[in-house]
């Protein structure tokens, strides 16, 4: 027999754990650590101790010497976690709508610049897709796809209790590059009406809660963490190179070959480089005075984007303190976030679509003598052949130099901060009192100027016709944009909980508030223009708005209730209400009313599974709410009820001497879309520990008075395109959670995680018409020509198409397809709706622990969907290489390698509607794979993980294009997903 | 209430009529511009969906009346101008008939909402500007009328009703628009104002309606024409300009001749669907001296066919506006620069005065003038309208003729082939041709071909529902009472 | 259920593959023996071209082109100077007399040449455009062409030739002032005064030995007009042996005849001169309205009011020193109508002593000789006729709009909207037994325009197969032209 003593910590604090039960596995012999975690223990040396606690995972320890330290886990998969739900909290076993929780461990990790990619392909029913490879690349949030047409359909962000703003600050794609990830707790997703319903108004296409890390309650705990990551384009466009295109044009266009040059340029490579990013944070827990926790961190970001000069840089402040006053009777929160980030904006269409489409017989610099654009190759034209006076830019212009001569760095300082009271009555501590104040504020700057020679700044002095000298370059300030937003939260609200030792009712909780928000975008703009006169650019003023401002407001307000019943430990009953108020609709129309009601059963507490081996927790949910939707902002702007005027700017006035004025568009009878879900959920955790645990839910999902952007019918309304409420949608799907930990002893620890997910939509009604055009399925044909289409009947968002015919070598015909009605003629009765969007995603991962050892790798991706390939139809034809106003030639995609099909002579007519250009879009993708290893007390108190990651290492798909994983389904200068290897270190101390 | 939320940059009706004198004349403004500008932010703002350049009516006047037409062709290739280029392959899911086809549908709902305005405010001359409206709504519905064939009545006691419209027959709208222009023309007074409509301006409309009514509606209404093109050419005091080109010059707004004009600032009033389409449309580096034109850019897209220029005689001073060097005569492909000769009817350049060479153009677009009148009237009379003299409608032809230093002609020969051609001599690329051609038999059918009717390299027969153009995919969708044309 | 109904309606569609096909595209007619070409036909449909559909295995839209080429391999075919129908839905395609004209010009044919063209038919799916394009080929059709020669009056095309001699007055023995005579081809035509005396044709103007005489002509087998002979001088020229005046000469080399007859209307070729005078009421003493007296090969000719009082023709508007009165004319003796007379006034003008009112007043300066005649007709001098049946839309068969052809100098015309369907002249109004129908004018002698045709009804009316639309429609009765314009 030997005596071993410890003492238990807390992994993530570094505190003590007191209470810990320490039981000898096969006696009833134990112990429990005492205030300062330490144990003492007489037992037989082949002992084996389990130590558990509530919320901690349980760990079965060999006795090897007499000193035996355990730090201990915290178990987010325990039933007991508290979970955040809107104006209040809850338990996973007592939820009763769908929500999914994701902790930091389950976070994505590697290289992360925003906090979006710590959740991609983590949660089931949450499809996230970036809009490319860029630092600051906005992320498309859809939670069971979404339920509107024109409207928003993102879900609602949380953090921290403030619902923030649907609205960027100027020069932000991704609001979420605006959190520091390494900040980040937890995410709680509310998926169902009746988990979403008491966020009412801006709940129809669920919510996510961001918390962040708090302070503690024990000793101070320091963490410093560092990455460095470099990041290479994964995958290229297949163009021709210098001697395949000159063969091409001498096989193809033997008339223009006297305008190929001798060079071998590979133009992608020219924009793109190995970017290198870094990301260092420290944060400092602490108990300070003993009375307040503490959480203070610090964060800076430096990534490099794969185009040159796509500079993105963070500076990250946070401070938490969440102290308790009068006994516990008074909680306050106080949450401050700061950030201050600059982009360096790169005109993407300009330099990828420019990468595209140069010759690449043409070089990147020009050395000679008579260059005048910063040593930059530029094609150009003379004027006039015989008598020229003017050198002008011909034909595409040279993209490295479109990046390398503009700068436009665009400046955010934001702080977002709350205060939250939570006062308990000290007459009646079952009352609550809850107030909550919220700010976020953020200023923006942007200046784009050019340095001297810029090809976009070559202008010409008419007073001059020497051609050698009668050109001018304007560097300098081009444009500039200040934005200040100001957004305020406050909600308050009386919660009263009571539990009772007898009878049916276990507890109960009723609370009631409400809640006011007001956003408000406020900002200016300087533009420029060039005089044809001089070619001098000089700042253009607008005599009607100066400052060319602009001011958008929006203001909601709320009245919520809910109560929680909980019969038995079993039976659990909530039901909530909501009325809100928007200023974007009309008096009459501003309120809407949201209802929602869930009930769950706990069946593992019913006497037949009580002591069950197998199913140690089953839990049933039944979920009906309502929820509802007015952000139509991004569509119609700010006041889309009420006639309004706009000045006429300085360059579209008309009549002399007065100032036009021009009707816009307005529409008195929009209100609130309204979405219905009816969700079944059932929640289960099998063997002991739970060893496979899941849950299954199934939903069905009816918005009506969609909020659509429709064809206004000729002639009544003020344009011929606005939005209304027209119409209905349903939808249907299911999520499958299933985790399971395969291997588990003391050293080896392997887990599998995975989701699966289902839904489908269909467009039910649409009043007078049958269908609408979908706004962004826009193909590169010209402006304004949408290959997407809600249609009644069909799956919102599909392509309206052609059936492609094929000969029997199975090449593509051109401009032949399938006639359907057989009347002999192609027309619009011909195209069939095939969906764009997938119906299917998923995740998985594996974590896989060995000793000090930590592995771990997760995939996701989607099976079904199409892309639009347009690159094919852009540039994968055989007369795009032939200059059009220009003498200048244009590269195509490789009609040798197979990249294009050279039956293609133009793309006329129906052809872009063809499905040749659609592609299935199911792809896998291995999102990260991440080794880590542990050094524990390099110091005393000290413990570090070094780790390597890489990011984006792989995908597997049929798609012949660049990247399957388009959210809008059309292919087009895509900026490429990188892929990034990364080296990091976490200090604890 | 906070609910309420204020916008500051953008005004309500109330305040802008109290902030602003002259409110009501900067909305009439706003509807003037719709014929010639995007939107009112700029050249790169829109009014209607789809790309802003393409979008004003002139650009869509121009690409639907002379690119269909035989004197002119782009180049381009882009969809959908391209089958209107070689007249074939119309349907309804091209996006420049839709252009059209929106702009008429923006247009008459925001003169709509100006005649309501208009309805409970009191202003100075408020005849004058409720004249002004309807004709500039009757202008609307006239290209309703002559491309489209039919559409929906909208007026201003048709406001906030959101039920599709029952479709309007082109008789029914005929009638409407000649009893609106009617009264107008009461209204409207005959002062000239730059830019804006007056009496004059209403008649030449109103003798448009009427010369084409057999077309439109079936019935001989010549003599009307006669006589409101009689009352423009007697009581409306304009004159023939000494020089043919500087009508369209970039100081065309000192013209003489011009009876309403579609104003176009390279500073104020900048547009890619204004004359900037025109000029820099047929402008192009490669084989031409495009400084010389006061052009700052060329697009290289738009030349005229030999179905223009083989119609002039060698001392006709109109056939030199066209640039032949290093051009060929004939036009084998219609895609090639060099084939078919440009345009330099209009350029940006001053008749009198030195401008700069622009981007955009300065170039008003003549869009009535006094040359278009005399041709009227000596066509009416050729068509036995009463009230006309022959040897009158002599003089008027000849007189534009000699302007030009053509031969002057006899009575013999001034027949209605000879006006067909001498309208396309003299009002080529002035938007007036297809309307023209389809007035004279001579659109459809194999009557009368030029390069590239029917997508053929010498032209062939094209089918007779192209008198009119497809009514658009989007409008059959937005209002389900709304039928296609036949044929497509 | 709702898993089940959940599966996508999107991708019931098979994948389609065109095959080659079944039947490649045959013309479905034959081509006559030989196709004329002639100036005045040229809107003529020459041929209509129709071969039969064309299957390529799936179910899509099937276009087809008509190609004609000079060559039988069609290998350089160029659309874009050949004949191409353009895109065409239909499986058949007229082609006009105009269109195997343009490619007899290419083949370089001449008037009275014949040669051979080409046609096929091709069917396509798609745009027939791109290296794999699904196509198929018919046969190719021979057509023999032919052009006709014929006296058009549209110009010389051909070199000329000239007459000196003393028997062509204006030009007389020397190269002052030969007679051209312009060719159109092949035929030289042209007015010429004539007298009793010799002259000779030239090839090359001012090159004696370029002549060719009468034997010359009689050895190539030329028929020439008894009104010549051979003047049997030492160079054998022509003699004219007929009334002294003005003829139309004709040499055709193709028919090879030479050829008198009247001399046809010319435009004025002549200085004018100028009537003043009281006695021309409508010009008065003085020069604000002289009546101005337009010539035609020497001839004056007009209408005239005229009173019994005195004028003087003048040489020169405005110039009293040109006058030229009764005096002068006899002088140069000139026969003068009985009805003028000297005024003997200072001036001793002309007198007018008959009935006063409009006559032709003709100044013939070759025949010496100053009339006076019935006046030329101006105003609308016949009556008008009347159309009326489905043809003319606006009119129908009844006579409650039936469309009036108004008549000036024989030519009526009206402007009238047609459609594809049966009409008939009438003389007289609401009277049906005066309809004219299409064997009529037929008959008549009529050229009628080629978008009519003889509706082979019960009464042969006319029927008009052209494009629906309103046209000028002129019946010429002196030229026997009916025409539509
Ligand atoms: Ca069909
Ligand atoms: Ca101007």
């Amino acid at each position: 027999q030997t005596t071993v003593t410890g003492n238990v910590t807390d992994q993530a604090t570094g505190g003590p754990l007191p209470g810990v039960s320490i039981v000898v596995v096969g006696t009833s012999t134990g112990t429990t650590t005492d205030f300062d975690g330490y144990y003492t223990l007489t037992v037989d040396d082949d002992a084996v101790l389990q130590f558990s606690y509530i919320g901690y995972k349980t760990l079965d320890i060999p006795v090897t010497g007499p000193n035996l330290d355990i730090v201990m886990e915290e178990d987010r998969a325990q039933l007991d976690e508290v979970v955040v739900i809107g104006y209040g909290t809850t338990t996973v076993k007592d939820a009763t709508g769908s929500l999914t929780a994701v902790t930091s461990e389950d976070f994505n990790k590697g290289a992360i610049v925003s906090t979006d990619q710590l959740l991609t392909g983590k949660a089931a029913g949450v499809r996230i897709t970036s809009s490319g490879g860029a630092p600051d690349a906005a992320p498309n949030i859809r939670i069971r796809g979404g339920a509107s047409l024109s409207a928003n359909n993102s879900p609602l962000i949380v953090i921290d209790g403030v619902p923030i703003d649907n609205t960027n600050p100027a020069g932000v794609n991704n609001p979420f590059s605006l959190i520091n990830p390494n900040d980040v707790d937890s995410f709680s997703i509310l998926k169902d009406a009746s988990a979403a319903a008491i966020y009412g108004s801006r709940a129809s296409n669920g919510v996510i809660i961001i918390t962040t890390k708090k302070g503690t309650s024990g000793g101070p705990k320091f963490n410093f963490s560092t990455n460095t990551s470099i990041s290479t384009v994964s995958s290229k466009i297949d163009l021709m190179d210098g001697p395949t295109y000159t063969k091409f044009i001498n096989e193809y266009h033997p008339t223009y070959s006297g305008l190929l040059g001798t060079a071998n340029t590979d133009w992608q490579d020219a924009i793109y480089r190995a970017a290198v990013s870094s990301d260092h944070n420290f944060s400092a827990r602490a108990n300070l005075f003993n009375k307040v926790p503490t959480r203070f961190s610090f964060g800076y970001n430096n990534t490099e984007g794969l185009v040159k000069t796509n500079d993105y840089e963070r500076y990250t402040a946070s401070v938490k303190f969440t102290p308790t006053f009068f006994d516990d009777h008074l909680k306050i929160d106080i949450n401050a976030k700061g950030i201050s980030s600059e982009k360096n904006a790169v005109d993407e269409g300009g330099a990828l679509g420019g990468a595209v489409n140069m010759d690449p017989t043409k070089p990147i610099y020009d050395n000679s003598p008579g260059n005048r654009f910063g040593g930059f190759y530029q094609n150009t034209i003379l004027d006039d052949v015989d008598n020229p006076t003017r050198l002008l830019l011909d034909g595409q212009w040279n993209p490295l130099a479109l990046l390398l001569q503009r700068t436009r760095p665009e400046k955010v300082q934001k702080i977002l901060g709350n205060v939250e009271f939570d006062y308990k009555m000290h007459f009646l501590p079952e009352l609550r009192a809850v107030l909550n104040l919220g700010l976020e504020a953020s200023t923006a700057d942007i200046e784009e100027s050019f340095s001297d020679n810029s090809l976009a700044t070559y202008k010409f002095d008419s007073s001059n016709n020497d051609i050698n000298t009668n050109y001018v370059f304007n560097p300098g300030v081009n444009y500039r944009e200040n934005q200040s937003i100001t957004n305020q939260t406050m909600d308050a609200y009386l919660v009263y909980a009571k539990r009772y030792e007898e009878g049916f009712l276990t507890n109960f909780d009723v609370q009631g508030g409400y809640s006011y928000q007001n956003f408000r975008n406020d900002g200016n703009k300087e533009e420029y223009r060039y005089n044809d006169e001089t070619g001098i650019r000089e700042l253009q003023i607008d005599a009607q708005n100066p400052n060319n401002r602009y001011f958008n407001e929006l203001n909601l307000q709320s009245f919520f209730g809910r109560t929680n019943l909980n019969l038995f430990d079993k039976y659990l009953v909530t039901v909530s209400f909501r009325a809100d108020g928007s200023s974007l609709f009309s008096k009459d129309n501003r309120w809407g009313y949201f209802p929602a009601a869930a009930l769950a059963w706990k069946v593992n507490e019913e006497d037949f599974l009580k002591d069950s081996q197998v199913i140690n927790d089953l839990k049933l949910r039944l979920g009906w709410g309502k929820t509802g939707q007015q952000d139509i902002t991004g569509a119609v702007g700010f006041y889309p009820s009420v006639p309004l005027f706009e000045a006429g700017s300085s360059t579209g006035q008309y009549l002399q001497g007065v100032a036009l004025y021009s009707a816009k568009p307005f529409n008195e009878d929009l209100t609130w879309e309204k979405t219905t879900t009816y969700n079944a959920g059932i929640d289960f955790g099998l063997f002991a520990n739970r060893l496979i645990n899941g849950s299954f839910d199934v939903f069905y999902r009816e918005t009506s008075d969609l909020l659509a952007k429709v064809p206004v019918a000729p002639g009544q309304g003020l344009t011929d395109s606005f939005v209304k409420n027209v119409g209905e949608t349903e939808s249907k799907g299911f999520e499958v959670i299933l985790n399971a930990t395969l291997l588990s002893n003391e050293s080896t620890n392997l887990e599998f995680y995975s989701n699966v997910s289902y839904s489908r939509a269909e467009v039910t009604d649409l009043q007078d018409v049958s269908r609408i055009s979908a706004d962004g399925s826009g193909i590169p044909t010209g402006t304004g020509v949408n290959i997407g289409y809600h249609t009644v009947g069909y799956q919102p968002y599909s392509a309206w198409v052609f059936r492609q015919l094929y000969d029997t070598a199975g090449n593509p015909i051109h401009g032949a397809f399938a006639d359907f009605n057989g009347d002999g003629i192609t027309d619009n009765d011909d195209r069939y709706f095939k969906s764009l969007r997938p119906n299917w995603t998923f995740g998985f991962g594996f974590n896989f622990n060995y000793n000090k050892f930590d592995f771990s790798t997760s995939f996701r991706g989607q099976i079904g969907g199409q892309v639009y390939n347009s690159r094919r139809l852009t540039s994968g034809w055989i007369d795009k290489a032939v200059p059009n106003n220009s003498n200048s030639l244009s590269n195509v995609l490789d009609f040798y390698s197979g990249a294009a099909d050279y039956n293609f002579v133009d793309i006329q007519g129906n052809i872009p509607f063809s499905d040749y250009f659609l592609e299935d879009a199911t792809f896998l993708r291995c999102e990260n794979i991440v080794l880590g290893y542990r050094l524990d007390d390099i110091l005393k108190n000290t413990s570090m993980r070094v780790y390597g990651a890489v990011n984006n290492p792989f995908i597997i798909t049929n798609y012949s294009g660049q990247d399957p994983e388009n959210f809008n389904a059309i292919d087009n200068n895509f900026y490429p997903r990188p892929r990034s290897f990364t080296l990091g270190l976490s200090v604890d101390f | 209430d906070d609910l309420n939320t204020e916008p500051l940059v953008e005004q309500s009706l109330d305040d802008l009529l109290a902030n602003d004198p002259d409110a009501v004349s900067g909305i009439l403004s706003r509807l003037y511009a719709s014929f010639a500008l995007s939107g009112p932010d700029g050249p790169s703002s829109g009014d209607i969906s789809g790309d802003t350049g393409e979008s004003p009516f002139l650009r869509g006047i121009i690409n639907l009346q002379d690119f269909t037409a035989d004197g002119m062709k782009n180049r381009w290739g882009d969809d959908g101008l391209d089958q209107l280029t070689t007249t074939s392959d119309w349907d309804e899911n091209n996006k420049f008939f839709g252009y059209m086809y929106n702009r008429i549908y923006y247009t008459i709902p925001q003169a709509n909402n100006l005649l309501s305005i208009l309805n409970s405010v009191s202003i100075d001359g408020q005849d004058q500007v409720v004249g002004e409206v309807k004709f500039l709504r009757g202008l609307a519905y006239y290209y309703l009328i002559d491309t489209f064939g039919k559409g929906v009545l909208v007026t201003e006691n048709e406001i906030g009703v959101s039920a599709p419209l029952p479709e309007a027959t082109r008789a029914e709208l005929f009638t409407f628009v000649e009893n609106d222009l009617l009264e107008a023309e009461a209204l409207i007074s005959n002062t000239k104002s730059y830019g804006r409509a007056n009496k004059a301006a209403v008649q030449m409309l109103l003798a448009k309606l009427y010369l084409n009514a057999e077309v439109y509606i079936g019935e001989d209404r010549y003599s009307e024409a006669l006589t409101f093109i009689k009352k423009v050419i007697d009581e409306g005091g304009y004159t023939l300009a000494p020089d043919f080109v500087s009508n369209f010059s970039g100081d065309n707004d000192s013209s003489s001749e011009i009876i309403f004009t579609l104003i176009a600032d390279s500073e104020t009033s900048q547009s890619y669907g204004n004359t900037t389409y025109i000029v820099n449309g047929s402008m192009g580096s490669e084989t031409m001296p495009i400084i010389n034109f006061g052009a700052a850019e060329g697009w290289s897209g738009h030349r005229a066919t030999k179905a223009w220029y083989g119609l002039y005689e060698d001392n006709d001073d109109r056939g030199e506006l066209f640039w032949t060097e290093g051009h060929n005569y004939e036009m084998a492909d219609y895609k090639a620069w060099t084939d078919g000769y440009p345009s330099v009817k209009f350029r940006n350049s001053g008749f009198s005065t030195t401008l700069p060479a622009t981007t955009f153009s300065s170039t008003d677009f003549p869009f009535y003038r006094l040359a278009d009148a005399y041709l009227i009237y000596a066509e009416c009379v050729l068509r036995g309208a009463a009230g006309g003299d022959a040897s009158q409608a002599l003089n008027y032809v000849n007189e534009i003729r000699q302007r030009s230093n053509a031969n002057t002609i006899g009575l013999s020969e001034l027949t209605l082939d000879f006006i067909l051609d001498e309208r396309a001599r003299e009002l080529n690329l002035e938007g007036q041709r297809r309307t023209d051609l389809i007035r004279f038999g001579k659109f459809t059918g194999s009557s009368y071909i030029w390069p590239w009717k029917g997508n053929t390299a010498q032209g062939t027969s094209i089918p007779d529902y192209y008198n009119l153009f497809p009514i658009p995919l989007s409008a059959l969708e937005a209002n389900p009472n709304l039928n296609q044309n036949p044929g497509f | 259920a709702w898993l089940i109904s959940s599966c996508d309606n999107d991708d019931v569609v098979p994948k389609f593959t065109l095959s080659q096909a079944s039947e490649d595209a045959a013309f479905s007619f034959s081509a006559a023996d030989e196709y004329l070409i002639s100036s005045g036909t040229m809107d003529n449909v020459a041929e209509r071209f129709v071969w039969n559909e064309v299957d390529f295995g799936v179910q899509t839209e099937i276009n087809y082109q008509l190609q004609g080429s000079i060559d039988n391999t069609f290998s350089a075919y160029d659309p874009t100077t050949e004949y191409d129908s353009g895109t065409l839905s239909v499986t058949n395609a007229e082609v006009k007399v105009s269109d195997l004209n343009n490619l007899a010009t290419l083949l370089g044919l001449e008037a009275g040449d014949s040669g051979q063209v080409y046609f096929r038919a091709r069917a396509f799916a798609g745009s027939g455009e791109g290296a794999d394009a699904v196509d198929s080929y018919s046969d190719v059709m021979t057509l023999n062409i032919s052009i006709l020669e014929e006296t058009s009056n549209e110009g010389p095309n051909c070199p000329s030739i000239w007459v000196v001699g003393a028997g062509a007055t204006d030009a007389g023995w020397g190269w002052d002032s030969p007679i051209e005579f312009l060719c159109t081809d092949n035929v030289y035509k042209t007015n010429i005064n004539l007298t009793n005396d010799a002259f000779r044709f030239f090839l090359t103007e001012g090159d004696w030995d370029s002549g060719q005489n009468f034997p010359f002509y009689v050895d190539e087998g030329y028929s020439i007009d008894s009104n010549f002979e051979d003047a049997l001088d030492g160079d054998n020229n022509f003699k004219f042996i007929g009334t002294p005046g003005k003829y139309s000469l004709t040499v055709d080399t193709i028919n090879k005849t030479i050829k008198l007859s009247p001399p046809e209307a010319e435009e004025p070729n002549c200085p004018s001169i100028y009537v003043v005078g009281a006695g021309a009421v409508d010009a008065g003493w003085g020069w604000d309205t002289p009546i101005e007296f337009l010539c035609t090969d020497s001839v004056y000719s007009m209408n005239i009011n005229l009173t019994n009082d005195a004028f003087r023709f003048f040489l020169t508007e405005g110039d009293w020193d040109s006058g030229q009165n009764y005096p002068y004319y006899l002088a140069e003796g000139y026969t003068i109508d009985p009805l003028l007379e000297d005024a003997v006034d200072g001036d001793n003008n002309f007198k007018f002593n008959g009935t006063p009112g409009k006559y032709l007043l003709t100044v013939d300066t070759i025949n010496k000789t100053i009339t006076l005649g019935i006046p030329r007709a101006e105003e609308p001098n016949c009556d008008s006729v009347w159309v009326v049946g489905a043809g003319a839309v606006d009119a129908g068969w009844g006579w409650d709009t039936p469309i009036e052809f108004t008549c000036v100098d024989g030519v009526y015309s009206a402007s009238i909207n047609l459609i594809n369907d049966a009409f008939r002249f009438f003389l007289t109004k609401e009277d049906w037994d005066s309809g004219q129908n299409f064997p009529f004018y037929i008959g008549e002698g009529y050229t009628i325009d080629s978008n009519f045709e003889d509706a082979l009804d019960g009464d042969n009316n006319f029927r008009f197969i052209g494009t629906p639309g309103t046209y000028y429609l002129s019946v010429d009765t002196v030229n026997k032209i009916i025409l539509l314009r």
